[in-house]
């Protein structure tokens, strides 16, 4: 390993693209920088999407890419693997009443466990992703931390890498701003310089949308709100499954003309809790302890540390325990199923490690 | 940029050397042939290429292409009559499969390329009729019992000469004995991946429809041939011009057709001389070599194959890892069927003949030809049991 900032010597790397940008940018900065670069792209989804990992158009797009830069490039269909680990657990997540992070789920299982496999017996010494992260060496270790540019920080989607796979990862743009990657494009002339970013999860179109994606492979019931404190029951949803625990949209309102947040999804007693946004407030979550994942040393119980639950959400300060945070200041439920990223508290831009929650 | 261009030199300049990359996918596309090249070439600079016009350069035209026409009937076994000029094999399975106006049921077997699959989905749509899949055995040969009770009088019937993953030989002779007389069906044969190696002509007589595709012969890609006989009422599916008897409307590839030309007739030179037989025993050589490889086993090894196919699997193993690993070592092979992504789909072919999931997902189909030198032979034989140990697990 080199010196800070995932400088190596050269390296034989496999560079994850996905026919956006930043994978486009990341394979032209490893040439740059002199590796030995060879491009693949996951084919995973064979059914509509309108973006993203998943659309022939994209793998389109990384091949045109690729033959730009000069590299090979190489398509790997791993769309059985996308079923098992991203899609069925994604329906099933929500017809549990949780709240799943297809995302986190994809790169747990498919970019850095399959495809780190498959470039292990291929003989790359590294893989390369497009995330804007970056990986920086010091005391003896790779660390994960957020990338440069605060806005498009992806840290949180790559929170439950452990230091075994980040000592065989690369994520070259971590360092750049989105323009600066947007002129890493322009410069190496790729078609993919101004292509419009992925948002959704890529396997739902947005002329299904979410709901018509779960219409079709689980029941979607109607629930009834029910007032948390009192057990009155105020109202209805036309499918619970697809509310989600700190949602305050579609819920209605309370007597004091408040919009009740959902507390607690119940589909077994097709029910939604619900209550007064103060009273909703929690300075507690709880985690699945066999989801911790650690980029290096662990958190010890009573440390302090940055929590962040959500994709771009503020990072709170809490206490780490045992099976649970602490939260300095009370915060809107969190929902089950997704996934808490810990930050240290001194260094607030490297990442700890990650847990799923639990209600 | 500059940095770029300096970074994708060094890229490349890691490649193995040309002498020592092997071309194992000749059912991709064979090489083209020196000859058809020449000829096309000449064809090309010989005038104004439209033969359709009231002009001497259009009557040129049009006495070259009559030419390559008969070339190619004769290649084929046919009258020049019955050779309807395409875009490609594709577009000879669609004319195929849509052409014939009013078939009682449209019955293909279930190994059809996806060219004939397809046009077979779209044909049974539009003439309202049912669209029925006919079995094959564990080897991947068309179950004649089967076909027997299932294909009704009147159903136009498509099955393959020879399959293009598994390069199995079809029985079409049997078939068309067994059904083509008594229930006056029409018979449509892709033999574009037999083409190669087996005798058309043989073949002709014993269908009424046969797709040909130029690039599998070592010919020019984009020239296809649906030998159909004059007689036949056959619907255009491209509207235009009366070219090629009303049949296929657009202006003939005189270049291509000469290429083409060419190319079949290096074919049957090749029958000739010997050379399929001798590619075979080369083909059966390298087979024993690789199925001595813990785990690898020869697919349809029962069965009559193409000369120039040997298709293998081993559980475990993805088929998109060994083709990386063939492609870093200069050989070029494929899984069998790509889809429009590039990436491998588990194989219907495999599946068809109750192939295990997690098998089909190995496959490894490597397609020599006739121009595949002894070199080439001994690398496959060294290189390809080196990678499928090296992801075996």
């Amino acid at each position: 390993m080199g010196e800070p900032g995932g400088r190596l010597g050269a390296v034989n790397v496999l560079v994850a693209m996905s026919g956006g940008v930043d994978s486009s940018s990341a394979a032209a900065l490893l040439l740059e920088q002199g590796h030995q670069v060879t491009g693949v792209t996951l084919r995973l989804w064979g059914g509509p999407s309108d973006a993203g990992c998943c659309s022939v158009s994209d793998v389109e797009d990384a091949r045109q890419v690729a033959a730009e830069l000069g590299i090979d490039h190489h398509v790997f269909n791993m769309s059985e693997e996308f079923e098992t680990h991203v899609v069925a657990p994604y329906v099933a997540e929500h017809a549990a009443g949780r709240t799943p992070n297809p995302c986190i789920e994809c790169n747990r299982h498919l970019k850095f466990t399959a495809l780190l496999a498959a470039a292990d017996r291929l003989g790359f010494d590294r893989l390369a992703t497009g995330h804007h992260a970056r990986i920086v060496v010091a005391d003896g270790g790779a660390q994960l931390w957020r990338g440069v540019d605060s806005g498009k920080d992806q840290s949180y989607v790559l929170s439950m890498l452990t230091p075994a796979k980040l000592d065989r990862v690369m994520l070259p743009i971590g360092e750049l701003t989105k323009a600066e990657v947007r002129a890493v494009a322009v410069s190496h002339g790729l078609r993919t310089a101004a292509k419009a970013e992925s948002q959704d999860t890529c396997f739902i179109s947005s002329s299904i949308g979410r709901r018509g994606f779960l219409a079709e492979r689980t029941d979607l019931t109607p629930g009834a709100l029910v007032e948390r404190e009192s057990g009155d029951v105020v109202g209805e949803v036309a499918h619970l499954q697809l509310v989600t625990v700190g949602q305050r949209k579609g819920l209605g309102v309370d007597a004091l003309g408040q919009h009740r947040v959902a507390v607690a999804i119940d589909p077994v007693g097709h029910r939604v809790l619900v209550a007064a946004p103060d009273e909703a407030l929690v300075d507690q979550v709880r985690f699945d302890q066999g989801s911790l994942t650690w980029t290096g040393l662990p958190l010890l119980p009573g440390e302090p540390t940055l929590v962040q639950m959500r994709s771009h959400g503020e990072p709170r300060l809490a206490t780490f325990a045992e099976a649970a945070l602490h939260l300095v200041d009370p915060v809107d439920p969190v929902a089950p199923g997704q996934t808490v990223a810990f930050y240290d508290s001194v260094e607030p831009d490297r990442v700890r490690g990650s847990a799923v929650v639990i209600p | 940029m500059s940095e770029c261009t300096s970074s994708a030199t060094r890229r490349r300049s890691s490649l193995p050397d040309e002498a020592a990359s092997v071309f194992a996918d000749h059912a991709a596309g064979a090489p083209l042939r020196p000859a058809v090249a020449a000829a096309r070439v000449a064809a090309l600079n010989g005038g104004p290429p439209n033969p359709s016009g009231a002009h001497r350069a259009a009557r040129s035209a049009a006495m070259v292409l009559d030419g390559a026409r008969r070339r190619i009937a004769d290649e084929l076994g046919a009258d020049a009559a019955d050779v309807v000029l395409t875009g490609g094999g594709t577009e000879s399975c669609a004319l195929g499969l849509l052409g014939p106006r009013n078939p009682s049921a449209v019955c293909i077997s279930a190994i059809e390329h996806v060219a004939v699959r397809r046009a077979a989905e779209v044909a049974a749509a539009r003439r309202g009729v049912e669209l029925i899949v006919l079995p094959v055995d564990s080897q991947g040969r068309f179950d004649l019992e089967a076909a027997l009770a299932l294909v009704p009088d009147g159903a136009l019937v498509s099955v393959m000469a020879a399959n293009n993953e598994t390069g199995v030989i079809e029985p079409i002779a049997e078939l068309s004995r067994a059904l083509r007389a008594d229930r006056s069906i029409l018979l449509h044969c892709d033999a574009i991946a037999a083409a190669p190696f087996s005798s058309i002509a043989e073949l002709w007589p014993d269908v009424d429809l046969l797709s040909i595709a130029g690039h599998k012969v070592g010919g020019p890609p984009g020239v296809g041939v649906l030998v159909a006989s004059r007689d036949l009422d056959l619907e255009a599916i491209v509207p235009g011009g009366s070219q090629e008897s009303g049949r296929r409307a657009g202006t003939q590839d005189v270049a291509g057709a000469t290429g083409l030309a060419v190319a079949l007739e290096e074919v049957a030179r090749e029958r000739q001389l010997g050379q399929i037989a001798e590619l075979a025993h080369r083909r059966d050589v390298l087979a024993k070599a690789l199925s001595s490889s813990p785990g690898v086993a020869i697919t349809s090894d029962g069965a009559d194959r193409l000369a120039g196919h040997l298709h293998l699997t081993l559980p475990g193993v993805r088929s998109e890892e060994v083709l990386v690993l063939l492609d870093r070592a200069g050989i070029a092979a494929s899984a069998g069927a790509a889809c429009a992504s590039g990436a491998p789909e588990t194989s219907q072919v495999l599946l068809a003949m109750g192939m295990d999931e997690r098998r089909a997902r190995s496959a490894l189909r490597l397609t020599m030809g006739v121009s595949t030198t002894s070199a080439a032979w001994d690398r496959l034989a060294e290189v390809v049991p080196e990678v499928l140990s090296s992801l075996a697990r």
